[in-house]
C-alpha cells in the first residue's frame, strides 16, 4: 500500500511534468495550427542551460531562471526564423521544418556541451523527505514539482480565462482573421504564445533535470508522450491536456513499477528489469489505442466529421 | 403529382422517395435546423428557398448523410437510412452537389466525370491504365453534353471558369446514377444563357429523378418548381405550390425584411 | 480557357490527355544509374562504397513506398520506420536462430522476405486502421506514437540484445545462391527495387491510384461520389508497410546486425527528408533522395561528426528555397501521374 501511494505521487509528478510540456504544445497547435516536433528540444535546452549554470554557480535558483528564460528565448527565435515563414504551408512542411530543428538541437547541444551527459543537483533546501502519511516518506523535491505543476496550471488558467491576451488566444483558436481585423498584432501574439509554451517546456526541463539524465534527445520521448496526451485529451483543450497528462503519468509510473515484476515471473529474472522497463514504455501507447478505438476525437476534442 | 402537406413531407409510394422527419442539428449552442420534416420524390422538382443562414445547406448535409443529425430520421422509399453514412447513401441513389464547386483538382474535366463513373467501387485495376475505358469515356462525353458543357474536356479543372465548373458539378452528380438529387445552388454565378440551359436540363431530368433544389434565383424557382418550401431560422415557414408561396404574406414579409432576392 | 474547335473535335475524340513521358524517362535513367553504380564505383577506385550503394537501394525502396502514401495519398506518416524495424526483426530473428536449428526455411530468402513483408502488412493493417480513424495532424501524431511504441517493444527483446542489438551469423540464401557476396546481394536488392518502382508506378495510374489521389485533395467529394475512402487509404497504407518491412529484411541482411536503431522515429523523419529532397509525388524521388542523403553522409563523415546538424540546416534551406526537390525541379510541369 505504501508503494502504491508512493507511486501514485510519482505518477502525479510525472503527469504534471508532462502537462507543462503538453500544455504549451496544445496552445501552440490550437492557436496557430502548427505541429511543433521541436517542442521537446525546448525542454532539453532548459535542462542543458540549467545544468551549465548550475555547475558554474552552484545556484539552482539561478539555473532555473536561466533555463526557463533561455528556453523561452530559444522558442521565440525558433518561431521567427523557422516557423513563421511556414505558417501558410501544409503540415508536411511544418513537420519537416520542426524535425530539422530537432536534428539541429540534438546535435547542437553536443557541439556546445560535449557528448557526455550532464547533471544537476536538487537545491539543498528541497532535499530530504517528508512524511505524507504516517510511515510514508516522500522526497520533498518531487512534492515541489507537483506544486509547481499545480501552480503552472493555475497561472495558465488565469492567463487564458481572465486576461486580454488569453481572450485573444481563445479568439485566435477559432478565427485568426478576426483578430487581425480587431487590430491585434498577430505576429507578435504568435511569438508571445510560442514563447510562453517554450518557457513552460524549459521550466519543466530544469525541474525534471535533477532526476533525469541531461543528454541529447532527452526531450523527444516527452514530446511523443505529449502527442499521446493531446490525442487522448483533444487538441486545443488545456483541460483535456491536464486530465490526459495525469492519466498518462500515472499509467506510466504504475506500469514501470509493476510490469518488471510480472515479466520476471514469466522469464529470466535477470533480464526482467530491462524487458519490463521497455514493455512499460510501450504499454502507455495502448491507452492511446483504446482511446482511438472508442473516441477518436479525444476526451474533449470536437467530433470529427463523417 | 404530389400533394404537399403543411409540413413539407411527402406521402410514400410515388417512385423513389426521400423523406426527412424531425431533422435537428445543433452546432454548440446554435440550433441550426429545428425538427424539420421534408421530402422529395421522383417526378418532382422541390425548391428550397430562404434567407442566408436559414439552414438550407445544413439540411441538405443531413439528408445526404454528410452531417449526422442530432435528432430525426431519414427514410428512402420507406427504409430507414438515418445511420447510413455518406458513401452508403450515394450508393443507394441519394446524391448531392455542392454550393462551392468541389471537383478533384489534380485531374481534367473528363477525368473528374470518369472518377464519378468508376465509383462507388473502382477496385484496383493494377494493370489497366485508368481513364481509357471506351464505354466509360463515351458515357462521360454524353454527360458533359447533357449539362451543356462546351469547353475542351481535357482542360484541367483548375483552369475552368465558374460556369463550366458548375456544369461539371452537375455532370458528376448525374454520373453517380442517382434517383434523388440534392442540388445546392447549382446555378449560382451562371450567365443568363447558362441558367437557361441548366433549367431546361433539370426540367428534362424531372421525369426520372426527384430533385430537391436549393436556389436563390426566384425566376428559376417559380418557373421550374412543382413545390416550394421556405426555410427561415431553421424552421419551415411555408410550403406548397409556387403560386401559393408567392402569394403567402409570411413569405413576402420575410423577403421584404431580409431584402434578399 | 480552351474551347473545342468543332473541326478537330473528332480527332481529339473524348479529350484523352496524352501522358508525359518525362517522368518515365527520369525513372528509367535513375534506375539505370543506380544499377550501374557498382561497376562505376569500382572503376573509380571507390569499391568501398558498395555497402552504401546497397543501402541507397534498400532505403530508397522504403522511401518510394513512403512517397506513395505521402505524396500521392496525402497520408503523412511519421511511423514508416516502425515497419522497417518490424521487417528487420522478423528476418533477423529467423537468421539468428539458424544455429539453433530452426529448420531449413529459416535462412531462405524466398521464405523469410515474403514473411517479413507479410508481417509488415498485418501490422500495417492493424495500426493503419487505428490511425486512419484520425485526420490531419492527429494522424501524424498517432503514427509517431506507434513508431515509439514499436521502438520500445523491439528494445525489450533482450534475447536479441535489447537496445544494443546483436550480430547475425550470415545472410539469407536465395535458393542455392549465397548472398554473402556484396555485389550479388546488391543486384538482388536492385531487382526488388525495380519491381517496387514499377509496381507503384502502375498503381498510381490505375483506378486505385486515381481514388487515392482524388481522396488526398478532396476526401469529401470522393465520399460524395460513393467511395469509401478509408478503405482505399488503408490498403495503400498496408502496401507501403509491406514494402517497408521488406526493406527492413534486406537492411538487416546488408548490415548483418540486428538492432532497434533502425526503427527509431528519427529514421522515419529521415525517410521523409529523402522523399522531400528527392521530390515529393514523383516516386523515383525516394531513390534520388536516398542517394543524395547517403552519399552526402558518406562524404561528410570524414570532415565532421556533427553531420546531423548540417542535415537539419540543409533541410530548412531546402524547404524554404527548393521545396520541389530534385525530381520536382527536373520534371517541372510534367509530374509523374
Amino acid at each position: 500500500m505504501d508503494l502504491f501511494l508512493e507511486q501514485a505521487l510519482n505518477g502525479l509528478q510525472s503527469g504534471f511534468t508532462l502537462f507543462m510540456i503538453a500544455a504549451g504544445l496544445t496552445l501552440i497547435f490550437g492557436m496557430m495550427g502548427v505541429l511543433n516536433l521541436a517542442h521537446g528540444s525546448l525542454f532539453m535546452v532548459g535542462a542543458y542551460l540549467a545544468a551549465d549554470v548550475g555547475s558554474r554557480t552552484g545556484s539552482f535558483e539561478l539555473a532555473l531562471l536561466v533555463g526557463t528564460v533561455g528556453a523561452a528565448v530559444t522558442g521565440a527565435v525558433m518561431e521567427v526564423l523557422v516557423i513563421r515563414p511556414l505558417y501558410r504551408r501544409d503540415h508536411l512542411d511544418q513537420v519537416l521544418a520542426t524535425f530539422a530543428v530537432v536534428l539541429i538541437a540534438n546535435q547542437g547541444v553536443q557541439m556546445v556541451w560535449g557528448r557526455r551527459p550532464r547533471t544537476i543537483s536538487r537545491p539543498e533546501w528541497l532535499e530530504g523527505s517528508v512524511a505524507v502519511l504516517p510511515g510514508v516518506q516522500y522526497p520533498i523535491y518531487r512534492l515541489a514539482i507537483i506544486l509547481a505543476g499545480v501552480f503552472a496550471l493555475i497561472v495558465l488558467w488565469f492567463l487564458i480565462e481572465r486576461t486580454k491576451i488569453g481572450m485573444w488566444i481563445r479568439a485566435g483558436n477559432t478565427n485568426r482573421e478576426l483578430l487581425g481585423a480587431l487590430g491585434v498584432n498577430i505576429s507578435l501574439l504568435f511569438t508571445l504564445v510560442f514563447g510562453i509554451g517554450a518557457a513552460l517546456a524549459g521550466f519543466a526541463g530544469v525541474v525534471a533535470a535533477p532526476y533525469l539524465t541531461v543528454e541529447s534527445g532527452m526531450g523527444d520521448n516527452f514530446l511523443i508522450l505529449s502527442f499521446v496526451v493531446i490525442v487522448i485529451g483533444g487538441i486545443g483543450s488545456i483541460k483535456g491536456a491536464f486530465i490526459a497528462s495525469l492519466i498518462v503519468g500515472l499509467a506510466q509510473t504504475y506500469s514501470h513499477t509493476y510490469l518488471p515484476g510480472v515479466v520476471g515471473n514469466l522469464t529470466d529474472p535477470s533480464a526482467a528489469a530491462a524487458i519490463g522497463s521497455s514493455l512499460a514504455s510501450a504499454s502507455i501507447y495502448l491507452v492511446m489505442v483504446i482511446v482511438l478505438l472508442v473516441r477518436p476525437q479525444g476526451l474533449y476534442g470536437a467530433k470529427l466529421a463523417g | 403529382m404530389s400533394s404537399g402537406t403543411s409540413n413539407g413531407a411527402v406521402e410514400a409510394g410515388m417512385g423513389p422517395t426521400l423523406t426527412g422527419r424531425g431533422l435537428d442539428k445543433h452546432f454548440g449552442s446554435l440550433h441550426v435546423t429545428r425538427s424539420i420534416d421534408i421530402g422529395v420524390s421522383s417526378g418532382e422538382i422541390h425548391a428550397l428557398i430562404g434567407p442566408n443562414g436559414a439552414g438550407k445547406t445544413t439540411l441538405l448535409a443531413q439528408l445526404s448523410g454528410e452531417l449526422a443529425s442530432d435528432g430525426g430520421t431519414v427514410h428512402l422509399n420507406g427504409d430507414d437510412i438515418t445511420d447510413v453514412d455518406l458513401p452508403g447513401r450515394v450508393q443507394l441513389g441519394v446524391c448531392r452537389s455542392f454550393q462551392t464547386s468541389s471537383p478533384f483538382p489534380d485531374f481534367t474535366v473528363r477525368e473528374n466525370v470518369l472518377l464519378a463513373l468508376m465509383a462507388p467501387d473502382p477496385g484496383i485495376g493494377l494493370f489497366t491504365r485508368a481513364g481509357v475505358d471506351r464505354r466509360r469515356n463515351e458515357f462521360a462525353a454524353q454527360l458533359l453534353e447533357q449539362v451543356g458543357f462546351r469547353a475542351d474536356p481535357s482542360t484541367p479543372v483548375t483552369e475552368l471558369d465558374h460556369g463550366a465548373t458548375r456544369q461539371l458539378e452537375v455532370a458528376m452528380v448525374l454520373a453517380s446514377t442517382p434517383s434523388i438529387l440534392l442540388l445546392d445552388e447549382p446555378m449560382a454565378g451562371l450567365a443568363p444563357g447558362e441558367v437557361e440551359g441548366m433549367s431546361a436540363l433539370f426540367s428534362r431530368l424531372r421525369d426520372d429523378y426527384g430533385i430537391l433544389l436549393v436556389e436563390h434565383d426566384m425566376d428559376v424557382v417559380f418557373s421550374l418548381a412543382d413545390r416550394v418550401t421556405v426555410l427561415s431560422d431553421g424552421e419551415i415557414v411555408a410550403t406548397g405550390a409556387p403560386a401559393e408561396i408567392r402569394a403567402d404574406q409570411r413569405v413576402q414579409a420575410l423577403y421584404l425584411r431580409e431584402s434578399d432576392v | 480557357m480552351r474551347t473545342v474547335d468543332p473541326d478537330t473535335s473528332s480527332a481529339r475524340a473524348h479529350g484523352v490527355r496524352r501522358a508525359s513521358t518525362r517522368p518515365l524517362i527520369l525513372t528509367a535513367a535513375v534506375l539505370a544509374l543506380v544499377g550501374l553504380s557498382p561497376p562505376i564505383a569500382d572503376s573509380l577506385g571507390m569499391g568501398y562504397l558498395q555497402g552504401s550503394l546497397t543501402r541507397v537501394v534498400i532505403l530508397g525502396m522504403a522511401a518510394v513506398a513512403l512517397d506513395f502514401i505521402v505524396g500521392y495519398g496525402g497520408l503523412i506518416s511519421l511511423g514508416h520506420a516502425l515497419f522497417v524495424g518490424l521487417g528487420s526483426y522478423t528476418a533477423g530473428i529467423l537468421i539468428y536462430n539458424l544455429s539453433q536449428g530452426w529448420g531449413p526455411g529459416a535462412d531462405q530468402a524466398l521464405v523469410v522476405w515474403p514473411l517479413a513483408a507479410g508481417v509488415g502488412a498485418l501490422m500495417g493493417w492493424g495500426l493503419g486502421a487505428l490511425a486512419l480513424r484520425t485526420r490531419g495532424v492527429y494522424f501524424i501524431m498517432v503514427t509517431l506514437a506507434f513508431n515509439q511504441m514499436m521502438f520500445f517493444l523491439l528494445n525489450s527483446l533482450e534475447a536479441y540484445g535489447g537496445d544494443d542489438g546483436v550480430r547475425l551469423p550470415s545472410r539469407n540464401r536465395l535458393g542455392p545462391l549465397s548472398l554473402d557476396d556484396d555485389v550479388v546481394f546488391f543486384y538482388v536488392c536492385f531487382a526488388l527495387l525495380v519491381l517496387v518502382v514499377v509496381g507503384f508506378n502502375l498503381l498510381i495510374r490505375s483506378r486505385f491510384g486515381w481514388v487515392i489521389r482524388g481522396a488526398r485533395d478532396n476526401d469529401r467529394r470522393m465520399r460524395a461520389i460513393g467511395v469509401r475512402t478509408r478503405r482505399y487509404q488503408l490498403i495503400a497504407f498496408v502496401l507501403a508497410a509491406a514494402v517497408a518491412a521488406l526493406a527492413g529484411a534486406l537492411a538487416v541482411n546488408e548490415s548483418q546486425f540486428l538492432s532497434p536503431g533502425i526503427s527509431h522515429w528519427t529514421v522515419s523523419g529521415e525517410l521523409l527528408v529523402m522523399v522531400l529532397v528527392g521530390g515529393l509525388g514523383s516516386l523515383i524521388g525516394g531513390v534520388i533522395g536516398a542517394g543524395v542523403l547517403l552519399v552526402l553522409e558518406e562524404l561528410a563523415i570524414d570532415f565532421t561528426s556533427d553531420w546531423q546538424f548540417y542535415v537539419g540546416v540543409g533541410l530548412i534551406l531546402v524547404l524554404l528555397v527548393a521545396r520541389r526537390g530534385v525530381a520536382g525541379v527536373i520534371l517541372g510541369r510534367h509530374r509523374n501521374v
